[in-house]
């Protein structure tokens, strides 16, 4: 039998940090240990550090982001619900995880002399320290609680930010945070509830339904612009081109309006430019001087990857939040575009230096000085997005390292020259018709020398070498019939953009809340188009109690709780509002209650059945048909026999499937076990199976699979060698 | 004009009150009412039925439900001045 671990000795004097997670933890340990090696043990799971730091002992503890969740006061499942506490999650997994945390906080903190609040300096992490200390230590030891504040988990920024400890946390964010805990939990559960229970009383279904303060609007976004392009009827119009050339320079030049509404009038103008000579009108000369792009804040951060990567905003995040915690970049979660003054640049660049393939870029950054092209945009707690410079300790590989090298690139080209470029705007007449071409030349690269090459394209038409008066000869002029376009579908991005526009969500959730409208079934899985259900939600919403899915109640809350964080308005006060808008929210479900639930049943049975991927005939039972299943939150799927419930002889024929893939119907079935044949198709690659575990034409295509990663194995070794 | 049932002829939606369309499709006929008038100063005079005939060519251009929209309308021989009244109605 194992021993169950013992809680570790205290030292007799000591200091308790917190900091927000392990990864973490073991940073500021090590950097605050004297000799860089801090006393180190785990409690179950639990890590804890001791270190020696000039003379005092500091334990740090780690939380797991939040250790306490809101929980409702008292039990059932109903509506209205306004009473909270903070508590130990319920459920039960998430609850064992976090138990050693938990003890091992309790162990020390009661008996320490000193408190620090250590997590990420943000209003998250204010919420996740004091809650922790309150809930553990009491009220007392949350009042006298120092705070930690700093950047970038480097050691130098954490030695500094140790020597320089705020005397208490910021009570001012705390109650900002709070607020938005409180508030969020509040409509989060009732509306959510609402809907759930409108159903469930109605029609006696249970299907969990949410809407929230910021879920709800975002949610209208998507379905309006859906409605937007499902109605949608394109105006005509037409475009005039015509081919000249010069000196053997072939070019296709557009007419001058871009877009002609009337056809005889499009036609008139072909007519007319048909057969005749061109001549250089104007020629037009500018020279732009463009400044390197701003440094990185969060919401660039997300829109650049998603140009240059195509990468989702949430996974951004999760990857610049791993780049964060390794120390080679400072905090993610930034708005701002402005440099702290005390930042030492010079050192940062130095370090970067030292990585081979920083080595001539960031020289390239150091020849032009140490004053970095700045943005406008500010924020209180943190800097822009910039490399801490520090090596990492193993080579980056894949998005990680993608990122890290976009990061870096942007940071260095903070410093290079503007680049300048010569436009010239050629205009050539036909008759009485005006052509233009834009000719765009890079005088001088300046930081998109660095940047490259994520530098953006410059669209530039064919170098023309002409001068004014020049003759062309016209080849041909194309009239071409155009539809105007339906407006785009959002995708990850652009819908995050809209929600950083109506300033609803923070930048922190926002990329989280669209992935919690694909969990709900709210999306389609794999595109940013509402499904019947989400049209089905907002529609009712809409008729019912619109105040929750418009923007304004839900920015107006935004606007409180950052008044709330400057310490210009209460927490109750926003509090009490809430829950009076809330109020009224509830009252209206109540009383449409019959409507929503019999129109929701209708929309959840479409959309159930649409979602419903039918593979095939059972080949056991004969009768039933092999349908997918898949779970919402795990992402796995299986196929199981829709006559699995059927009374006393139900059908128990399943079989696994490939996660997170798309799965099509193919109509072939396999010639070994009878089982129909399904089209995976994962990560850009497709291929056909049985569906069949057992069958041999399967074990053959894992075995084929497992050939391939071998091989891919023994191929990277084999490279690695080489190196 | 008579109601259909309480039903979109279109989808079977049910309706509210005394629509037509359900709130899908009469959000199309606004469009495709409205886009009428562009349409007929593009080519400087262009009926109803020439507009509705040139929008079933290009199909792939127009909206699911302007589509199925313009389909019934066409079935059914609706008249514009009719249409125009639902379009303004609502």
């Amino acid at each position: 039998m194992t021993e169950k671990p013992k809680f570790p000795d205290r030292p007799s004097k000591y200091t308790v940090g917190i900091a927000e997670k392990p990864s973490a933890a073991k940073k500021i340990a090590q950097a605050l240990d004297d000799k860089g090696k801090p006393l180190s043990g785990t409690y179950f799971r639990a890590p804890y550090y001791i270190c020696d730091h000039k003379g005092e002992k500091i334990v740090i503890l780690a939380a797991l982001g939040h250790l306490f969740e809101l929980q409702q006061e008292g039990k059932g499942w109903y509506y209205p619900s306004y009473d909270f506490y903070w508590s130990t999650k319920k459920n039960e997994r998430e609850e064992a995880r976090l138990k050693p945390y938990i003890d091992l906080i309790e162990w020390f903190v009661p008996h320490s002399e000193k408190h620090v609040v250590m997590t990420d300096f943000d209003v998250e992490g204010e919420v996740i320290g004091a809650v922790t200390l309150k809930k553990v230590g009491g009220k007392k030891v949350l009042a006298n609680a120092k705070r930690m504040c700093y950047s970038a988990l480097t050691k130098t920024a954490l030695q500094t930010a140790y020597s320089e400890l705020n005397e208490q946390i910021n009570h001012d964010i705390l109650n900002s945070g709070l607020t938005r805990h409180y508030v969020d939990w509040l409509f989060g559960i009732n509306v959510s509830r609402a809907l759930s229970l409108s159903l469930k009383n109605i029609t006696g279904w249970f299907y969990p339904l949410s809407a929230g303060r910021v879920q709800a609007p975002t949610l209208a976004f998507v379905v309006e612009r859906e409605a937007g392009v499902r109605s949608f009827v394109p105006v005509p119009y037409w475009v005039i081109d015509a081919e000249m050339s010069f000196n053997g320079t072939k070019v296709t030049l557009k007419h001058s309006k871009r877009r002609i509404r009337i056809k005889s009038e499009a036609e008139t103008i072909e007519e007319k430019c048909n057969s005749k000579k061109a001549q250089v009108s104007k020629i037009e000369s500018k020279r732009i001087e463009d400044d390197p792009l701003n440094p990185f804040n969060l919401g660039s951060l997300q829109s650049e990857v998603y140009r240059v990567f195509r990468y989702t905003p949430s996974y951004t995040l999760s990857l610049a939040e791993k780049l964060y915690l390794d120390a080679l970049i400072s905090y993610p979660r930034t708005n701002s575009e402005k440099f702290p003054e005390e930042l030492d640049h010079t050192e940062i660049i130095t370090n970067l230096k030292k990585q081979r393939k920083y080595a001539k870029l960031s020289s390239l950054a150091l020849d032009k000085g140490t004053k970095p092209h700045e943005g406008s945009k500010t924020d209180p707690a943190h800097p822009p997005i910039y490399p801490t410079g520090t090596k990492p300790d193993k080579k980056l590989e894949g998005a990680g390292e993608k990122l890290y090298d976009l990061i870096v690139k942007r940071y260095l080209s903070l410093f290079g020259e503007q680049r300048i470029r010569e436009q010239k705007n050629i205009k050539i007449a036909i008759d009485t018709e005006e052509f233009k071409a834009t000719n765009t030349i890079i005088v001088k690269p300046g930081w998109t020398k660095i940047y490259d090459p994520y530098t953006r394209e410059i669209k530039s038409d064919p170098v023309l070498n002409v001068k004014e008066g020049d003759e062309l000869k016209v080849n041909k002029v194309t009239l071409s019939d155009k539809l105007t376009k339906s407006p785009p579908r959002y995708n990850e991005n652009s819908l995050l953009n809209e929600m950083t526009k109506q300033e609803i969500g923070t930048k922190a959730t926002r990329a989280a809340i669209i992935d919690k409208l694909r969990i709900r079934g709210y999306v389609e899985e794999y595109e940013i188009i509402p499904t019947v259900l989400g049209e089905g939600v907002i529609s009712l919403l809409r008729d019912y109690v619109p105040n929750i899915i418009t923007p304004e109640m839900t920015r107006d809350l935004e606007l409180q709780m950052e008044k709330v964080g400057i310490g210009e308005e209460k927490l109750d006060t926003v509090l009490s509002e809430a829950i009076k808008n809330l109020q009224k929210i509830l009252d209206e479900f109540k009383e449409n209650e019959a409507q929503i639930g019999r129109e929701l049943q209708r929309r959840l049975s479409e959309t159930l059945n649409k979602r419903r991927i039918t593979v095939g005939t059972c080949p056991n039972c004969k009768t039933g048909e092999l349908i997918v299943i898949k779970s919402r939150v795990t992402k796995k799927q299986f196929v199981g026999c829709t006559n699995y419930q059927k009374d006393g002889e139900g059908c128990s024929t399943s079989a696994p499937l490939p996660a997170r893939s798309k799965i099509f119907p193919t109509e072939k079935v396999c010639e070994i076990d009878g089982f129909p044949i399904v089209e995976v198709e994962r990560r850009g690659r497709k291929w056909e199976m049985c569906v069949n575990i057992e069958c041999s034409t399967r074990t053959i295509y894992e075995g084929k699979n497992k050939q391939n990663s071998k091989a891919s194995e023994q191929k990277k070794t084999k490279k690695s060698e080489k190196r | 004009m008579k109601i259909e049932e309480k039903y979109c002829p279109i989808n079977n939606e049910p309706l509210r009150d005394e629509e037509f369309f359900c709130r899908n499709h009469l959000r199309a006929l606004k469009l495709l009412v409205t886009t009428y008038n562009s349409w007929d100063e593009a080519y400087e005079g262009l009926s109803w039925e020439e507009y509705l005939e040139k929008l079933t060519k290009i199909k792939e251009s127009v909206g699911i439900w302007a589509q199925e929209l313009i389909q019934y309308i066409i079935d059914n021989k609706i008249n514009y001045a009719d249409l125009k009244k639902i379009a303004k109605s609502e």
